[in-house]
């Protein structure tokens, strides 16, 4: 099986697509252009660092919410909902200031997947920054490794995963600090060290994995409680908790007897 | 007098569902749900104080309101309450009680491990573009091309 693996820096971190199909290279390199091509496009109308996009100009009150573009105006109402679903603790406004990051990048690598599906390349990986969408298989009768990073040692996983068809979203603190902040205080959240969320959909993955990260110990119960996915987290302490049904792989680890 | 007991047992657990939410989860958990014998003793809720001389205890019904199951102990003596104690009290989250069920039995005191294996992916917080040169997924990459 030939395979296709593209790597590119956009929304400043780096965006790797991985395309186990076996079709035509050409084909293989167009469609995942094409994904690249859309990840530049979301940079460009949603992020918050650049003053022309779409979101800064919303920030900025030179459009209303009701003028934005129907992309936004989706990402504006699935941010609503999810903070209606997470009791607050997903806010895209957390800081004070519309921020929608903390979903566009997990939306965008889904709809970069369901692209890549749709366009016929039914097995292929796209990693976003650490959120991962996967689809089929990356070899015949193998599932996706999914390596969830060890928080504390770089070159070392927690736990290992083997997946098909899922979405895997990380929020933690120790790539970029105390970034998630508990909109009920304002202060940063720093019970948890890392939060994984395993579910259908990466871009409520992701919100899920912030809006635990949030709440901190009490994420957990959160978590716990939800029927629609598994998850794993480690807390500051070093306390690691997973759900029972984590789809770890065979030889994880944390599975020796 | 029992009813009286029985009603002001209904009026606490209500104000108990109100104010106890900040009870920490192994107090929760601790604590035997099976009601204790309704005077002092050695077989008394090791969480609950002694009752002081003279004084009487009874355990309210379990109760289960949205936040979880809640139950009081009051503590009378003659016609006066003089004390109310927790028995079962739901934790600050609405869904403690899935939690209690089942997470904590299996994830308590989890240690975390620290493994190298070959994967195809790594999921972690988001990287800095400079920190993904040295990363995991960088080396995977890499060696992927």
């Amino acid at each position: 099986m030939s395979s296709l693996r593209r790597v590119e820096m956009i929304m400043g971190t780096a965006i790797s697509v991985d395309i186990a199909d076996a079709a035509p290279p050409e084909v293989a390199a167009a469609c995942a252009e094409q994904a690249f091509a859309w990840f530049r496009e979301v940079d460009e109308r949603f992020s918050t660092y650049k003053e022309h996009s779409e979101v800064s100009r919303l920030r900025r009150g030179e459009i209303s919410a009701g003028q934005a573009s129907d992309g936004l105006r989706q990402v504006l109402a699935a941010c609503a909902d999810l903070w209606t679903e997470t009791g607050g603790f997903f806010d895209a406004s957390a800081t004070g200031l519309l921020d929608p990051s903390g979903y566009v990048k997990g939306w965008s690598a889904q709809v970069a997947s369901d692209r890549l599906a749709a366009a016929g390349l039914g097995n292929h990986c796209v990693n976003a920054g650490g959120d991962v969408c996967v689809h089929g298989r990356p070899g015949p009768g193998r599932s996706w490794r999914v390596g969830v990073q060890h928080p504390w040692e770089r070159d070392r996983l927690a736990w290992v995963l083997a997946v098909e068809d899922v979405a895997v979203a990380t929020s933690g603190t120790y790539e970029r600090g105390l970034h998630v902040v508990d909109p009920f205080t304002g202060r940063p959240a720093a019970e948890l060290r890392s939060v994984t969320v395993v579910g259908a959909d990466l871009g409520a993955a992701d919100a899920y994995a912030t809006a635990a990260f949030a709440m901190g110990r009490a994420g957990i119960d959160w978590l716990a409680a939800r029927g629609d996915v598994e998850w794993a987290v480690i807390c500051e302490d070093g306390r690691a908790y997973r759900s029972p049904g984590l789809p770890l792989a065979p030889d994880d680890a944390t599975l020796a007897p | 007098m029992r009813k009286i007991a029985f009603f002001l047992i209904g009026t606490v657990a209500g104000l108990v569902a109100l104010f106890s939410y900040r009870t920490s989860r192994g107090e929760a958990l601790a604590v035997p749900a099976a009601v204790a014998p309704p005077s002092p003793g050695p077989s008394a809720s090791p969480s609950t104080p002694p009752l002081p001389p003279g004084a009487r205890a009874g355990d309210g019904p379990v109760i289960t309101t949205e936040f979880g199951q809640v139950q009081v102990r009051v503590v009378l003596d003659g016609s006066r309450l003089v004390d109310v104690v927790p028995l079962k009290v739901h934790d600050v989250h609405a869904h403690s009680l899935e939690l209690n069920d089942y997470a904590l039995p299996l994830l308590h005191d989890a240690v975390l491990a620290a493994q190298g294996a070959r994967v195809d992916t790594v999921t972690g917080a988001t990287v800095t573009s400079q920190a993904y040169l040295s990363s995991l997924q960088a080396a995977l990459d890499a060696a992927a091309k």
